[in-house]
Parts: C-alpha cells; sequence; structure tokens
C-alpha cells in the first residue's frame, strides 16, 4: 500500500514538474513553429503553431542567408581556441597562487580578487583603441585574447588546488620531480572537473558573446554566430521567421553537448562553484 | 589518520581515475575538440590569411589593397552585397580597369563603428554615407570640388537636392548613387477589395485617411506607422513644413510638428486605421507589416521598391505621392554617396572608382536591374522604363517640387528620445505635447 | 569525484582572506612563482586593468570618437549627477536588481528542491531548464521581442485562460516587468543547478538524523539544508546582482529603453551616450559610477556573509 501511495506521488510530482518544464519551454517550442511558417503569418493574436504552409525550407534559407555554415566555423573555432588557452591560462595562474610562494604573491592574488567584480563592458572603448593602434582590429586575435585572463578561472582552479593535500607534492618532491612535472603530472588531473567546469563555461562564454565581436569585427566572414543573427534586421525589414530559424540552429548544437555531459557537469559544478565541500 | 601515499606520477595511476569519466563524456568533448581544432586550424588559415591582406595594407598604400580600392559600407546580407557589386559592375562598364573591394557591418552598426573605421590605422578610401549623414563626419573626408573639376564632372548632373544633402561649407564631399524621393506604397489587391480607387498625384490627406479606413480589416490595418521622428517628419515634409532650421536646429516646440504628432497618433488611438506602436529595439515594424501584407500602405523610400515588389508582387505593387492637406505634393529626397576620405593612400584611384561607380553608364545599367532611382537626371529614363507609369509619375512630380531635408545636430539623440517616448502617445499615457517636452526635457533643451 | 580523500584541514571555501589556512609549502624560489604567474598576470593588466583604468580615465574628458578630447576635469561627473535621464537609469537598475535578485534565487532554489525529490526525467527537465541560459541572449531578446507584442503569442496563450491582453511593450511597468521575466527565464537555469549540486552534497544522514529528532520538513529545509547551503546561495547571489547592474541585451533589442525611459538601465543609457550619441567621456564617467556601485553592493554582500554563511 505504502509503495502505490509512493508512486501515486511520484507519478503526480513528475506531471507536475513536466507541465511547469512544458510552460517554461513553451517560447522555445513556439520559436520552432514561428521559425517554420511563411513570413506573413509570424504575426498574428491566434497562436496557431502550425502556419498555412510548413516551411521546412526555412532552415536552409536562414543558412544561407546568413552564411550560417561559416558563422558555425568560426564560432565554434573561436571558441575552441579560447577554451584551450583560458584553461593553460588559469592552470598556471593557479598553480603559482594556491601552490607557490613568492613575495607579493598575496596583493597580487587580491588584485585579481578586485577585477573579479569589474563590469567588462566598460572597457570595450579604450581596449578598441588599443587594438587599432597596433593595427589588429577586425582579427581574430583582437576577438580571442582579452577574453582569456577574467579571474573567474583562476580562482575556481585555485580553490580546487588548494584542496589537494599537500602531502602527494612532497612525495613527488623527494622524488625529484620538477614544479612543471608536479603540475602536469598530480595537480591537472585531480582538478580535472574543475578544468571541465571551466572548459565548459569558457566555450558558453565564448560562444554567446555578443558586445566585444560587434565592436571588434567587421568584415562578415569573421563573424560568431550572435552578429549573423542580428544580420537578418536590415533597411528592408526584418524576416523574422528566418530569425526565428537561425535562432533554433543556434540552439541546437548546445542543446546536444548538454544533454550528453549533464550529469558530469552537474556534478563538477557543484563541486567547484562555492568551494569546499 | 593515514592517507596512503599513491604513486604520484606515471600512466598507472591515471588510468585508475580515468574509468570514473563517463566514456561517453569523454568521446563528446573528443569530438568537439578535434572538430573544433579542425575548424580551428581550417578557419584560421582563411582568417590569416585574409587578416593578412588587411593587415597587410601596413605596408602598401592606406585604404587600398594593391590596384583595388576599398571601401567600407553597410554588408549585412547577400541582398546588400548584390547591391554595391552591382554599381560595381556599373563602374565597370564606365572603366574596365575598376577594381573595388567593400566590407563592413550590418546596416545598423555602420554609423556606430564608422569614426572607429576612419581613425584606424586602416582606414578605407570610400566610404557610404546617407543623405544628411554627412556633418559629423566631414573632417575626416576629402573635398571632391577639384576632383572633379579635373575630371569634367559637373554638380549639375546630379539632383540637385542630393548634391546639398552630400556638401559642407560649400564643398562637396559625396557623390551620389541614388536620389529616390519619399513615396507611398499601397497594396492594389487590397484597394481594389475594398473599392478604393488608385491615388492621383494629387491626392488628399482626407483621401488618405480615407482610404486607410477602408481598408482596415481584421488583422490588416491600413496603414503602416515607422518609428522615430522621420515618419512623423514625412508628414511634414509632404506639407511643406519643416521644423529644423536650415542651421540644423530642431525646435521641437514647433506647432506644426505637434500637430502633425498628434493627427499620427490618432491614426492608431482615434482612426483606429494603424497598428500602436509599442516599445521596440529598432527595428522596422512598418516595413516587416506591410512586405507580410498586414497593411495597406507603407511610406519609404522608393529604394526599398525592389524588395516590396519581391514580398507582395510586382504586379501588387501602386506607388503614390505622400498625401499633403492641399493636394500639392512636396517630396523629400533621400539617397546615398561614395565620400573619399582623408587618409586615402590613393586618391586619384578612389576618385576614379567613385565617377564610375556613379556615372551615366553605371547609373543607367542599375537603374534597369535593381530599380533604385539614380542621382542623375541622364538615367532617369532607364530607370522609367524598368519600374512603369505610375512610379515613374509619381517621382517626377515629387522630384520636381523635391527638398533638402536638414538634419538636426542632436539629430541621434531627439530621435533615440522621440522613439522612446511617443510610445507613451499611442497607451494613452501622453499628448503630443507632453511627448515633445519629455523629449525637450531628455535633450536639455 | 576524484578519488582523493579530503584532511579534514583542507581548503576555505569562497571566503576572502579572512581564513588563511592554505598550506603552500612547495616552491621556495620565488622566481619560479612569479614566471608561473606571469602569463596570467600579464594578461590580466594588459587586457582588463589598464583599459579599465583608460575607461575611468576618460570620465574626466570630453571624448568623441570623430573629434578626439579634451580634458574637462569634473564636468562629467557634475553633469551626471544632475542628469535625469541618468537619475533615471539608476532607479530603473536598482528596481531590476531589487526585483529579479530574489525572485531568480527563489526560483532557482525552489526548482532546485522540486528536482531532487521523487521524479521521473529529472535530467531531461534539468536540460529544458538550462537551455535558455547556454543560448546567446540575443537570441532569447529576438525570441520575446515577437512573443510580447501586444497581439503577439504570450497574450494569445493568456487569452486562453482568460487573462486580458497584458500591453507588454506599451505601458512602462509591464515593459520593466517584461525585462524582469526575460531575465529570469533566461538565467535561472544556471543557479538552479549550482544549488542543486549544493543540495546533492548534503549529508543526507543530517537530514534522517533531524528527522529522528521529529523535525518536520520544513524545520529540516530550515535548519539543516538551509545552512548548509548557504555558501551556494552566497555564491549565486553574488554573481546574480553583479550581472543585474550590468543588465542590457534584454533592454537593448526587445524595448529600445522604452516606452518613455522606463526600461533604460544604466548600461542601456551608457551605451547610447557612447555609441549613438558619441559622447565617450561621459559614458566613461558613467562607467566610473556604476563600478562604484557594483563594487559597494559586492563589499556589502561579502561582509554580510559572516552573519549568514556558515562553512564548517
Amino acid at each position: 500500500m505504502r509503495r502505490r501511495v509512493r508512486s501515486l506521488r511520484t507519478a503526480l510530482n513528475t506531471a507536475l514538474a513536466w507541465a511547469v518544464g512544458a510552460l517554461f519551454a513553451f517560447p522555445l517550442v513556439w520559436t520552432f513553429f514561428t521559425a517554420l511558417k511563411p513570413g506573413d503569418e509570424v504575426f498574428g493574436s491566434k497562436i496557431q503553431f502550425i502556419g498555412s504552409k510548413v516551411l521546412w525550407s526555412n532552415f536552409a534559407e536562414a543558412w544561407t542567408a546568413i552564411n550560417f555554415g561559416r558563422l558555425l566555423m568560426n564560432s565554434l573555432a573561436i571558441a575552441t581556441i579560447s577554451t584551450t588557452l583560458t584553461l593553460v591560462v588559469c592552470t598556471l595562474t593557479a598553480f603559482a597562487f594556491s601552490r607557490m610562494r613568492f613575495k607579493g604573491r598575496d596583493a597580487v592574488f587580491i588584485l585579481f580578487v578586485l577585477t573579479l567584480t569589474l563590469p567588462s563592458e566598460i572597457a570595450i572603448i579604450p581596449l578598441y583603441l588599443g587594438f587599432d593602434t597596433f593595427r589588429l582590429t577586425d582579427t581574430w586575435v583582437a576577438l580571442i585574447v582579452p577574453g582569456l585572463f577574467g579571474a573567474f578561472g583562476t580562482f575556481l582552479l585555485r580553490q580546487f588546488m588548494l584542496q589537494i593535500p599537500i602531502e602527494f607534492e612532497e612525495a613527488a618532491r623527494i622524488d625529484g620531480a620538477s614544479t612543471f612535472r608536479i603540475l602536469w603530472s598530480i595537480i591537472v588531473p585531480l582538478v580535472r572537473p574543475a578544468l571541465s567546469v571551466l572548459a565548459f563555461f569558457s566555450f558558453l562564454a565564448s560562444w554567446n558573446s555578443f558586445l566585444w565581436p560587434l565592436i571588434i569585427l567587421n568584415t562578415a566572414s569573421r563573424w560568431t554566430i550572435p552578429l549573423g543573427l542580428a544580420g537578418f534586421s536590415t533597411m528592408t525589414g526584418t524576416r523574422w521567421e528566418l530569425l526565428m530559424a537561425g535562432c533554433i540552429l543556434t540552439i541546437i548544437p548546445t542543446i546536444i553537448v548538454v544533454a550528453l555531459a549533464q550529469k558530469q557537469l552537474v556534478k563538477a559544478i557543484g563541486a567547484g562553484a562555492f568551494g569546499g565541500r | 589518520m593515514i592517507t596512503p601515499k599513491p604513486k604520484v606520477y606515471g600512466r598507472t595511476d591515471r588510468a585508475s581515475r580515468q574509468h570514473r569519466i563517463s566514456r561517453r563524456v569523454r568521446a563528446v568533448v573528443a569530438a568537439t575538440l578535434s572538430v573544433g581544432l579542425a575548424a580551428a586550424a581550417l578557419a584560421g588559415c582563411a582568417g590569416g590569411a585574409s587578416s593578412g591582406t588587411s593587415g597587410g595594407a601596413s605596408s602598401g598604400t592606406s585604404g587600398m589593397n594593391g590596384k583595388t580600392v576599398k571601401m567600407f559600407t553597410w554588408v549585412g546580407n547577400p541582398d546588400e552585397e548584390a547591391q554595391w557589386t552591382a554599381y560595381i559592375d556599373g563602374g565597370k562598364l564606365e572603366d574596365p580597369a575598376l577594381s573595388v573591394e567593400f566590407s563592413g557591418p550590418a546596416i545598423g552598426s555602420y554609423y556606430t563603428k564608422l569614426p572607429t573605421q576612419l581613425k584606424g590605422s586602416d582606414a578605407p578610401c570610400i566610404i557610404t554615407l546617407q543623405n544628411g549623414q554627412l556633418e559629423p563626419y566631414a573632417s575626416a573626408l576629402e573635398p571632391l570640388d577639384s576632383y572633379m573639376t579635373k575630371a569634367g564632372i559637373k554638380a549639375s548632373d546630379y539632383d540637385p537636392s542630393m548634391i546639398t544633402q552630400l556638401s559642407n561649407g560649400g564643398k562637396v564631399y559625396a557623390l551620389p548613387y541614388d536620389a529616390e524621393p519619399m513615396v507611398l506604397f499601397y497594396n492594389k489587391s487590397m484597394f481594389a477589395a475594398a473599392g478604393v480607387p488608385a491615388p492621383t498625384v494629387h491626392w488628399t490627406t482626407n483621401d488618405f485617411v480615407t482610404a486607410a479606413k477602408k481598408t482596415t480589416k481584421g488583422n490588416v490595418y491600413g496603414f503602416a506607422l515607422g518609428q522615430g521622428i522621420g515618419p512623423v517628419g514625412n508628414f511634414l515634409a509632404a506639407n511643406d513644413e519643416e521644423y529644423v532650421s536650415k542651421d540644423g536646429k530642431a525646435d521641437l516646440t514647433s506647432p506644426a510638428l505637434q500637430k502633425r504628432l498628434q493627427w499620427f497618433i490618432n491614426l492608431a488611438t482615434v482612426e483606429k486605421v494603424s497598428r500602436p506602436l509599442e516599445a521596440s529595439g529598432g527595428q522596422f515594424p512598418d516595413i516587416d507589416q506591410f512586405s507580410n501584407s498586414q497593411a495597406a500602405m507603407l511610406i519609404n523610400g522608393t529604394w526599398d521598391m525592389a524588395h516590396e515588389a519581391k514580398a507582395i508582387g510586382a504586379n501588387n505593387l501602386g506607388v503614390a505621392v505622400i498625401p499633403s492637406d492641399n493636394g500639392t505634393p512636396h517630396g523629400s529626397i533621400a539617397g546615398t554617396g561614395f565620400a573619399m576620405t582623408k587618409s586615402c593612400g590613393d586618391k586619384a584611384a578612389a576618385f576614379n572608382a567613385i565617377s564610375a561607380m556613379t556615372s551615366a553608364k553605371s547609373q543607367q545599367a542599375v537603374a534597369k536591374s535593381r530599380s533604385q532611382v539614380p542621382a542623375r537626371a541622364d538615367s532617369l529614363d532607364a530607370w522609367k522604363s524598368s519600374t512603369g507609369a505610375e512610379p515613374a509619375a509619381v517621382v517626377k512630380i515629387l522630384t520636381e517640387n523635391g527638398r533638402v531635408g536638414v538634419s538636426a545636430t542632436n539629430g541621434d539623440k531627439i530621435n533615440t528620445l522621440f522613439t522612446q517616448y511617443e510610445v507613451n502617445g499611442f497607451s494613452g499615457k501622453s499628448t503630443a505635447a507632453q511627448i515633445l517636452q519629455d523629449v525637450r526635457n531628455g535633450v536639455g533643451q | 569525484m576524484t578519488s582523493v580523500t579530503l584532511p579534514p584541514s583542507a581548503a576555505p571555501g569562497l571566503q576572502g582572506p579572512q581564513k588563511k589556512r592554505t598550506k603552500t609549502a612547495i616552491t621556495a624560489r620565488s622566481w619560479q612563482g612569479w614566471l608561473f604567474v606571469a602569463p596570467g598576470l600579464l594578461g590580466l593588466v594588459l587586457f582588463i586593468i589598464v583599459p579599465l583604468v583608460g575607461s575611468l580615465a576618460l570620465g574626466f574628458f570630453k571624448y568623441s570618437l570623430l573629434g578626439g578630447g579634451q580634458f574637462t576635469g569634473f564636468d562629467n561627473f557634475i553633469h551626471l549627477v544632475h542628469d535625469p535621464l541618468f537619475i533615471n537609469s539608476v532607479v530603473v537598475t536598482t528596481i531590476f536588481v531589487v526585483a529579479y535578485t530574489p525572485l531568480n534565487i527563489m526560483l532557482s532554489l525552489a526548482m532546485a528542491l522540486w528536482l531532487n525529490t521523487r521524479l521521473v526525467g529529472k535530467t531531461w527537465l534539468r536540460v529544458i531548464f538550462l537551455i535558455p541560459a547556454l543560448s546567446p541572449m540575443v537570441a532569447n531578446a529576438a525570441v520575446f521581442r515577437l512573443l510580447l507584442q501586444k497581439d503577439g503569442a504570450m497574450n494569445g496563450a493568456l487569452a486562453g485562460i482568460g487573462i486580458g491582453p497584458i500591453p507588454w511593450l506599451s505601458n512602462g511597468s509591464w515593459a520593466l516587468g517584461a525585462i524582469i521575466l526575460v531575465s529570469l527565464w533566461q538565467s535561472f537555469g544556471y543557479n538552479m543547478i549550482v544549488l542543486g549540486a549544493g543540495l546533492d552534497s548534503v549529508n543526507p544522514d543530517l537530514l534522517a538524523a533531524a528527522r529522528i529528532d521529529g523535525a518536520g520538513a520544513f524545520r529540516r529545509f530550515r535548519s539543516v539544508t538551509l545552512p548548509l547551503l548557504s555558501p551556494a546561495l552566497f555564491f549565486t547571489s553574488v554573481l546574480t546582482v553583479i550581472g543585474a547592474w550590468q543588465v542590457f541585451i534584454q533592454a537593448y533589442i526587445i524595448t529600445g529603453g522604452g516606452p518613455g525611459q522606463s526600461t533604460t538601465t544604466i548600461m542601456m543609457y551608457l551605451y547610447q551616450s557612447g555609441f549613438t550619441y558619441d559622447q565617450l567621456g561621459y559614458a566613461s564617467a558613467m562607467a566610473a559610477i556604476l563600478f562604484i556601485i557594483i563594487a559597494i553592493t559586492t563589499l556589502i554582500q561579502v561582509w554580510g556573509q559572516k552573519k549568514w554563511v556558515f562553512y564548517d
């Protein structure tokens, strides 16, 4: 009897939760269906999910209209490079803060912490002018490099590294390992969850970033996906059905990755986000 | 408690931990990484190569790519690309050796990025400027008068209002490639279905409101309202009224402006022939409505004609003058020109490109293929032949009674604030007077 | 998830300099430390600190992208304090922060708790809630831009349950509400995951012990779960507040700052001043003030953590 009550409660609970989920997903579902409508049926008060025609061709048209293939390659490449370099820089720096003693270490660390609270958008103008002085505007170098040095990654990794018992490294020292060897062979494997969290968020930040790419990139062939989405609004109006199709195309890769890596991600975020547990 | 000391390096230890991480995740990550790195390699080569060519201009002439002239303009999508290609191809009819390349952001960010482009080390040789946008950038541009004289090109070859709008301090800074009057587009089948006769070139504001009322049914409105102060300005211009003085000072207390603004708002709230405007992030709701057949009439420049013809059907697209109170139409001309930057390293080549793209041969070719009203009087016939009698008559009378629209010096701020505050008029919160007062407060007048 | 057993003396949490029990006995030579920290530090200085200082310095100038700059001292700041548009933007942003942050945290916590109960398909539900957080804000804003029209799908859906058409984009208060709504929709998924992970790590034995002692569900939550969750709550609330002060894209794409000035946030006005009106010095002065505001609220939260955040 108790088991039946229990499964009834579970069923109700599930149904209710999924109802909330459906409500939450309504804008996304609606976006998907709008992407399939003919252009002149996008506006209208009746919620019609299916229009008079189902135009799967809108996806193809959106793809070519903004050269989505190119944008996808660009975004993917930029995000991957960004993530890899961020991991390298943050690992080195976090290792120094957590495991090394050097004069002024604490002062420099406080500097890092302070920058955590700063809004990055306000630095855009001097950053642009700086890159312009070196003739590096409209390049991927200018796009990627400023994003590599946010203090968040260093902070996160340091948290994790601090949790590693000193005994491991002492043993390695006794065995004669160099500092770099210690980092590479001991520390890095042990902070893998943090690295994957950092990788995930770096990738995401790069994938979604809009303002800096908007300012630094001119040539359409170098654009990232968010910039391309803006290309649907022109002087001759906006093709909303294509814009919606473009949004769906943008979301799909992230859905796939998250769906596959979700459990590990959740565990890893929890372990790193607030430290100590 | 003694923590056992694991073997700290060597593959065995790592291997024993790896099984904990799901193989699936590793596969996904590996796949993403390899695709990403491959893409990086490919795109990096392409990106590196192209940044090489543009960055490499540092060793060549500023604004030039070898013998090719570089142009900065708005390129948001293939349609805009096609437009510039058409002008370059047209220029080649005049000068077969012409070589121009173009790049740039979507129109929405063009003017935002223009100043940094002009100041930048790799400034282009040619930029495009719409009418009334010249003044802030004139200091970075090279006056064209001496080049024109040398080449035997007369300003009078071009539409006078456009030349005036592309001049500053008596000097010409850009040569226009189009001179498009603001016109009223209407949906012929909607008019026919409502029993509304086609507008004549002398139709009045009353005729217009009547037509709008008859064509408003269900979800479809008679007239599509545009955002910002421009659309209201169109009605002022049609009645030969002005709220900006010749030296660029906007008079926001102008009774004419207030009257037209209230009338504009009433179209939605009282006459109910238009969809009320809501807060919006700078799109063009009026163009969207008309091209999606949700409105019977739209006011826009003739540059939009090709797009609207494609959207609602070339046979369905009607062109009329903007209605005036007394039936005497006045046109307000808008267009774009090519300007040359002061920093251009090869000004002769740049001017050659500009004059080629705005030459008679080029204008005629583009007029035929893209139905944009050319800026040269000698090319108007080519345009007329491709678009038909009704638009031709409209354009003729509007161009004859055309006027220069002067842009206010702080026009951007006025327009932004106006766009934000006019929504209150449609929701009934503010009258036209209050809206203008709010704008004045925001601008600090 | 790692095979490392943690000695009880291990790591402090996210707190500041107060508990320095780090054991760093490794490297004796100072130069090695500097070597490792060099790339990160150099990058931080070059690409974050210098531009920020530059940006703050620009606040003392009148600077136009076309016309260069001239030193104006405190003029920009004085003007800002008297500028009704700026004061309004501060009010608007404050309202946003004060309304959005607690709503965000409560929603995330509620959903995290709910997803911790017996449910089928938790994984997929989590994915659904995460999707908006993972897509570019530009895309989300464009979607809501369409949805929130007076005759759009949102009002259409509401009409289905008998609620009259809401003037999302034509009434100032509703417009700000719309911005809050979109922001919540976009970002509560991430906080939900963080809090969910925090919940996962609450030792079930403690809860079981409390239940044996007779504590009801609510009492268990208040006295066991909540304190153990407080580091996670602290983390999410600090980040949420910082992000909330910088709200921009939603206003930029959905409402353009209108109706009137009801959704012109500080960053929106900053962007307009800097990039539309070409008053970069003025915009930089705004940036300086925004920075101070954010720093103050963050400091308040960090000091406050002593009172309510529980680290064991």
